[in-house]
């Protein structure tokens, strides 16, 4: 259902036409379902309108007449989100940029690139192909997942344990701010003076700006690899291992684990040979010059084998290397084999902790009776649990949601964080008074109310502001507003 | 002028020392009275008090970054963080450390060597320099070539902000992306904002070795060649720091009898090194036909050398300009650098596209400011900028500390505003300052007409 009055909403239908065309407008109700939510599926709410810009101007002009008919609008990339971020819960418009997708520059010499925000993730890094650079973030969904939206949630990615997330690569953004005044932030250089607008507007979801070009960083690419495959026997070594290479002072490019669920998931659907009667398998990367890598292999291997691996395997080439890490970053892909719904967490706990925390998803996981497959950036100690069950049962629904709560709130009590790079979203609004004191919050309020107001852009977001702090009812649900 | 008594009865009731402002910062800070808070409430009590009153505060960490800005002009009370300070936790075998702002960097770097860990941040001055002051400055060196700034490496902070309360933003984690990432916000705010008191980082393993190569250059297409040349290099070079002439006799007080010296640096495990000295001394032949001489400095001589590339910051100049510009215009600097009239010693972290230039002799100021605004908008046809370390100067000559007007500079005014509405907070020496920044040539969208009063300095 539509929040915004009909004959409003066929105002602004009309106002939006004019400004990007009849071809650049989305209002039929079957074709706006795809717009009601992203990759989070448990929260559903249809926009009024969808509007597909082409430039930076044309942006500006929705903008305006979103504030002249005071209607709520928000950005849209890909919908890949897994916090409900693109979930426009007071309806309204959604500006959608996969129009806006053109790579508009790229510099070898003095290493950036210039994009729009739809450009999705993985293009750079193809279009650089043969240049020896890259563009470092690499989300799972990088084959989908647009820049834009990157920018917005701070995406990470397996390769960020070495090369940093989103924010460690973006050197300057073009943005619209929410009355419609256009800024540039950062640029092509470094250290430009003042204050770090770039660094703030980063990871903000949304609630501060519309992102409408990026400038990157580009990063070379590593001269070589070594890709292992840990099998263990037990969780608890595969999470000792991890804790020991962190420990020993090896950076590997990624460090990556999944647990047997998933590693059957995962088999059925790409059939790379993992072992199905492994309890625990890591992924670990290490990239960097040819010389020297294999003393780094040789550290690594001796912890596995410390630790009571079963075996490790090497990627042997290219291809194999490929497979590997397509198995991975499709993992959540494969989940659809092990139950009719999921809810996928995204806590981080201190690298050291891991072992304690997969104890305890266990117990919480026997506890209420509900399935967990893990599949997460080991190396970061971002956990990603996933709760699987059928959302038509109201008891199972409940239950998960308890297992949820109480592993975030484990999380924090382990000096984490709820999110280490899916987004507060519409999802996680409610932990933020657990992570933060008022007086955290109080700070970020007051940056939210410099640049947005009224909240007329990206209402609900991020931010506990104008939500009641009610317990949700269902698995990740915003609470009732 | 400042109220003496009203700072004593402050300092008391928080149980605060109070130390005399050193001679050598009167220029600096406004201010004759340091107050020293023993804790975080102690301060939280000090800026509610000073925020009341509005009373300017000036925070002045190690006293090595004070020169940056203008000077300020309101009496007010400088604030020391030294008495608060101390590791507050360092889980070594996360890889991430938790310490109170008032440490220096050194007892930081001390902290983390015992577990073979530091963070590749060159910080001069390291042993009076504090880290709070480090992160509110920026302060980097040569080494961010390979190893990024602050920014990379703050991953959680507390501050207390204008009117006493104490925020935290990030966490102790290494990934999080809950809540605005403010962190970056308070990087490089010069303490404008809010008073950093905590700081989590991340953290880096130890190398095992470091060593260096010296490539002297007399060309300017040579020095391009090494340049360009080793971001194509199979070598990956943690540091590529240009000097010109009267720079590297400074630092060296031999004449190397070449132009421009470029000191390439590597780090990391001991056969990576060693085979990258060697491949990068055959790429330099290569790229340059033979003409650019090439040395080895072995360790412990490279990690010193990096140091006392570092220091180039603190030499005691009048003023000291940071140049920002796209790296592959290194060369139009030189070019630049060499139609002025005056001699500059210029150091850059080359790759960086980042250049510091000192005046190499006594020189009227106006010729100083003559030559800098030559080199400032040369700056900006490079897509950068230019900022000045000089607080005297600036207040003399009127010359613009934080560069030129950006597209954004309303927006950072407001937010200051926001932060600070009384602005107690390193009162007018910020980007705040009208003063502080040269207004820019009219081709950019004005900021919102209705919205310009708000953004004046209180």
């Amino acid at each position: 259902m539509s929040a915004t009055a009909s004959d409003k909403v066929d105002l602004l239908r009309q106002r939006v036409r004019d400004i990007v065309g009849p071809d650049g407008v989305i209002d039929s109700p079957v074709d706006l379902v795809v717009y009601e939510c992203d990759g989070y599926t448990l929260e559903k709410q249809r926009p009024d309108l969808v509007a597909f810009p082409r430039n930076t101007e044309q942006v500006r002009q929705l903008i305006l007449l979103c504030n002249e008919l005071d209607v709520p609008f928000m950005p849209r990339g890909a919908g890949t989100s897994l916090a409900g971020g693109t979930v426009p819960v007071a309806g309204g418009l959604v500006i959608c940029f996969s129009r806006m997708n053109r790579i508009l520059e790229i510099n070898l010499r003095d290493r950036y690139a210039v994009v729009e925000p739809g450009v999705v993730n993985l293009w750079i890094t193809n279009r650089l192909r043969g240049t020896g650079y890259h563009y470092a973030p690499d989300p799972s969904s990088q084959g989908a997942c647009t820049i834009g939206g990157n920018v917005a949630t701070n995406s990470g990615g397996p390769h960020t344990l070495k090369y940093g997330v989103t924010v460690n690569h973006v050197l300057g953004l073009t943005a619209v701010l929410p009355d419609g005044t256009a800024i540039t932030t950062g640029g092509k250089t470094e250290d430009n003076p003042g204050y770090d607008l770039t660094g703030l507007l980063v990871g903000s979801e949304g609630t501060l700006a519309i992102v409408t070009e990026v400038i990157v960083r580009i990063t070379r690419d590593p001269e070589s690899y070594r890709t292992l495959l840990g099998v263990f026997d037990s969780i608890e070594d595969a999470t000792n291992t991890i804790s020991d290479i962190i420990g020993a002072g090896i950076v590997p490019a990624a460090l990556e684990m999944m647990d047997r669920p998933i590693i059957r998931a995962v088999e059925e659907a790409f059939h790379f040979g993992f072992p199905l009667d492994a309890e625990a398998v890591l992924i670990i990367e290490v990239d960097g010059l040819e010389v020297g890598l294999d003393r780094e292999v040789d550290r690594i291997l001796e912890l596995c084998r410390k630790n009571r691996a079963r075996e490790v395997r090497r990627a042997r080439d290219d291809a194999e290397r490929a497979a590997l890490w397509k198995s991975r970053k499709q993992a959540f892909g494969a989940i659809g084999r092990l139950a009719s719904s999921y809810c996928t967490q995204d806590g981080v706990v201190p690298r050291t902790a891991l072992p304690h925390m997969l104890r305890f998803i266990s117990e919480v996981s026997k506890r209420h009776d509900v399935p967990i497959a893990n599949v997460f950036h080991a190396g970061d100690g971002n956990i990603h649990p996933i709760l699987l069950f059928d959302e038509r049962d109201q008891d199972q629904v409940q239950r998960v949601l308890k297992a949820s709560r109480e592993i975030l709130e484990e999380c924090i009590r382990l000096g984490g964080s709820v999110t280490g790079e899916h987004g507060i979203g519409v999802e996680k609004i409610n932990f933020m008074p657990k992570l933060f004191s008022p007086e955290d919050l109080a700070v970020m309020v007051a940056v939210h109310d410099l640049f947005n107001p009224d909240s007329r852009l990206s209402p609900g977001k991020m931010l506990p502001i104008g939500v009641r702090c009610l317990e949700p009812t269902h698995p990740g649900r915003r609470a009732p507003v | 002028m400042i109220d003496e008594a009203w700072i004593e009865t402050i300092a008391a009731q928080t149980g605060s020392e109070r130390v005399e402002v050193p001679p050598e910062w009167a220029e600096l800070v406004p201010a004759t009275v340091q107050v020293v808070p023993p804790g975080v409430e102690a301060l939280q009590g000090i800026l509610a008090a000073a925020n009341e009153r509005r009373c300017p505060v000036y925070p002045v960490g190690g006293g090595t970054s004070l020169a940056w800005g203008l000077p300020g002009e309101e009496p007010g009370l400088a604030l020391s963080l030294r008495g608060i300070n101390g590791v507050v936790d360092y889980p070594a075998r996360d890889m991430t450390i938790t310490v109170r702002a008032g440490n220096t960097v050194s007892e930081v770097q001390e902290t983390l060597a015992r577990e073979r860990q530091r963070l590749p941040i060159d910080v001069p001055n390291a042993d009076t320099a504090t880290i709070g002051g480090a992160v509110a400055a920026n302060v980097s060196g040569p080494r961010r070539f390979g190893f990024g700034t602050f920014r990379d490496y703050v991953i959680g902070i507390g501050v207390v902000t204008a009117d006493g309360k104490l925020a935290r933003a990030g966490g102790r984690v290494v990934k999080n992306v809950a809540g605005y990432d403010l962190c970056k916000l308070y990087t490089g705010s010069f303490g404008s904002l809010a008073i950093i008191v905590e700081l989590t980082f991340k953290v880096h393993p130890m190398p095992e070795k470091t060593e260096a190569v010296l490539v002297g250059c007399s060309r300017f297409e040579d020095v391009e060649a090494v340049l360009a040349g080793s971001l194509r290099s199979r070598t990956r070079p943690v540091v590529l720091e240009l000097l010109n002439r009267s720079a590297w006799q400074e630092l060296d007080s031999v004449d190397l009898d070449r132009d421009w010296s470029i000191a390439v640096v590597f780090e990391g495990f001991e056969e990576a090194v060693a085979w990258q000295v060697e491949t990068f001394l055959d790429e330099v032949r290569r790229w340059t036909d033979g003409r650019a001489r090439a040395e080895v400095v072995h360790s412990p001589n490279a990690a010193s050398l990096v140091q006392s590339l570092a220091s180039f910051t603190q030499r005691p100049t009048p003023v000291l300009a940071k140049l920002n510009y796209r790296p592959s215009m290194t060369v139009g600097l030189l070019e630049e650098l060499s139609r002025l009239r005056g001699t500059w010693l210029l150091s850059a972290h080359a790759n960086n596209g980042i250049a510091w230039l000192a005046p190499a002799a006594e020189r009227s100021d106006g010729e100083i400011v003559d030559e800098l605004a030559q080199l400032r908008r040369w700056a900006v046809s490079a897509d950068g900028n230019l900022v000045v370390r000089g607080a005297s100067f600036c207040a003399r000559t009127g010359f613009a500390p934080w560069g030129v007007e950006r597209g954004d500079t309303w927006l950072m005014r407001r937010l200051k505003q926001r932060f600070d509405p009384h602005g107690i907070l390193n009162r007018g020496r910020f980007v705040d300052h009208p003063r502080a920044v040269e207004p820019r040539v009219q081709d950019q969208p004005e900021e919102p007409e209705t919205e310009r009063t708000a953004t004046s300095t209180p």
